[in-house]
């Protein structure tokens, strides 16, 4: 795996929109991101059902569905410009530059084709093996994935693994492919706590051992104190907060990122019932189309929360989206 | 009946008739052509099924029949399953214009009965044994098409797609590598039956002149010939032809139903 130095900048994202077309009308489901990934660190992409996370990772693959396109802003791999390459260049992008695990991993196993063999397929498609075989270089990423008979893992089928394996065995897929940035899109979800708990340290191995960057997109803010070392928090396609995650979570901004760090429960807090934030996410085409989307759910709400603003940054590598900071 | 039961018994049946048809002519003294003078004789020790009208054994003729028809059915089969899984695949999994253009042809192709489609197509294209199999086939891919294509649509919105493409596949590997392998059990249920419709539809066309022509050995071609001694009394001479196709019918389609039973992904997993 080529080695990249701890702290140069491996993706670029500028003031990304992505609009949605429904019979409805369009919708700008994304608008104005802007983040970057450094190597060698994991970035947290927090938010709700439909605030954009997800969308917003797609768009990174230029995976997006067919009712969604990129309206604006640019995104760069290494300097590239992805929105700039052909079919043909992205192919080799998405898996070599770009890894990405999804949540349901053993339904995004082929059900009739071995572990070895699409492993290996990978390796094949991506010419990755450097000298060594593809089945030896296909088990030796089932060893470093944590499996312990790779042999009988790799003659096995998807549904004769566990969710757990099934996830290690996704990994073990995308890492063939010698990506420089994992997205991993809520890999644990429906796992239980200790198979969660060690596929994230797997993953955290992995973005050591190789310089890997990882971005993970999740709604657990646990998960995100735990495994970040900087996170974004999107809200109804806005990025409204980015920074440092001690700083966020010692002194969050924003008051959507308050409200949602108030109604984790905590073991040092009140016993009390937790509290929601008031109200809740506003849907696509119910969003205000100018200025602060929050501003319904908002107790600073200003008369100038309105109109549109930018993100400042009051701390150096602490960005917000709100007026209380200008 | 399980369904275990009736493949063994479809498939113990179309055994006993393949290899009958490729030994029995081998083995037998005369000819397919061959004329004897005692013609118009029912079944007796040394014709089995008897003799037609110009002094040919119609046990001979019948075997050879069966060989024939088993091979025009397969060709039949091949052609129509080839046809229809590529095109299906590919409408299927691109989508857009060319699905659309591609199931309205389907949709007008299927609106006419298969065997008049293919009737007119055979007269169109020259009266002979290879327009027939064209033909047919022809009638018969639209079938596939709908068939494949239907099962690639919900194949494409499965996790795995967008996995594989996230890995950098092209799609013509996605195609080949998870939607092909998928559709095995609907296409494999389904070109059993097409084996069963193009042993009737041979021999109904055959009946009636177009495909193959006599003396050349057809189970419907020797129908047809025997069809106007039914009336003297001559009864062998059609029936024994027509217990055949309803023998090779029946194993087809005892072995297509066993097939999408025990093939239907449900049940594997």
């Amino acid at each position: 795996m080529t080695v990249i130095e701890t702290g140069q900048s491996l993706l670029e994202v500028e003031d990304l929109s992505i609009t949605l077309s429904t019979p409805n009308g369009e919708g700008h489901v994304v608008e104005g991101v802007s983040f970057e990934i450094q190597a060698g660190e994991t970035f947290g992409l927090v938010g709700e059902s439909g605030s954009g996370k997800s969308m917003t990772a797609l768009s990174l693959m230029r995976l997006l569905p067919r009712v969604a396109r990129v309206s604006a802003g640019s995104i760069k791999v290494r300097e590239n410009d992805l929105m700039a390459m052909s079919e043909t260049q992205m192919r080799r992008i998405r898996g070599g530059e770009i890894g990405m695990i999804f949540q349901q991993a053993r339904s995004s196993l082929s059900p009739l084709m071995r572990i070895g063999d699409q492993v290996e397929r990978v390796i094949r498609t991506h010419d990755s093996a450097g000298g060594k075989t593809p089945r030896d270089m296909c088990l030796e990423l089932l060893d470093r994935v944590g499996m312990a008979d790779t042999r009988r893992v790799a003659r096995s089928y998807p549904h004769q693994l566990s969710g757990g394996m099934a996830q290690r065995a996704l990994i073990a897929i995308v890492l063939a492919a010698k990506p420089v940035l994992l997205i991993a899109d809520e890999p644990t979800t429906g796992l239980d706590a200790t198979t969660e708990a060690e596929i994230y340290d797997l993953l955290r191995d992995l973005r050591e051992d190789f310089g890997l960057a990882i971005l993970l997109i999740t709604h657990d803010l646990a998960l995100v104190a735990e495994n970040c070392q900087r996170a974004g928090v999107m809200h109804a396609g806005h990025l409204v907060e980015q920074g440092d995650v001690v700083s966020i979570f010692a002194t969050p901004l924003h008051p959507y990122t308050r409200g949602l760090l108030a109604s984790v429960p905590r073991m040092d807090g009140p016993t009390s019932a937790s509290v929601s934030l008031e109200g809740h996410a506003p849907a696509l085409f119910e969003w205000p189309l100018t200025g602060c989307r929050f501003i319904s759910r908002c107790r600073h709400r200003m008369p100038e929360c309105t109109a549109d603003f930018p993100a400042v940054e009051p701390k150096p590598g602490h960005r917000v989206m709100c007026r209380l900071y200008d | 009946m399980g369904r275990n039961q009736s493949l063994l018994m479809g498939s113990g049946l179309l055994a006993l008739l393949v290899v009958a048809a490729l030994i029995g002519p081998a083995i037998s003294s005369s000819g397919a052509l061959d004329t004897t003078s005692a013609f118009l004789t029912g079944p007796s020790v040394s014709h089995p099924f008897g003799v037609d009208g110009v002094g040919r054994d119609i046990f001979v003729r019948v075997l050879k029949a069966i060989r024939l028809d088993l091979g025009i059915a397969l060709a039949i089969c091949a052609l129509g399953t080839f046809a229809g899984v590529s095109i299906g695949l590919v409408a299927g999994y691109v989508g857009g214009l060319f699905d659309l253009t591609m199931m309205r042809l389907v949709d007008i192709a299927m609106s006419v009965p298969a065997f008049i489609l293919a009737l007119i197509t055979a007269l169109v294209l020259g009266n002979n044994a290879r327009t027939m199999i064209y033909a047919i086939a022809l009638a018969y891919t639209p079938v596939m098409i709908r068939i494949v294509r239907s099962q690639v649509v919900s194949l494409r919105e499965l996790p795995m797609v967008e996995t594989s493409r996230a890995i950098g596949t092209p799609a013509w590997r996605i195609i080949l590598w998870h939607m092909l392998p998928n559709t095995y059990s609907v296409v494999t249920a389904q070109s059993t039956l097409f084996l069963a419709w193009a042993i009737l539809d041979t021999a109904a066309m055959s009946f009636i002149g177009v495909g193959v022509r006599p003396p050349t050995p057809e189970l419907g071609a020797m129908i047809s010939d025997g069809v106007q001694y039914i009336v003297s009394g001559e009864w062998w001479i059609a029936t024994f032809p027509g217990i055949f196709i309803v023998l090779l019918v029946v194993s087809f389609n005892t072995i297509g139903d066993a097939l999408r039973d025990v093939l239907d992904p449900t049940s594997l997993r």
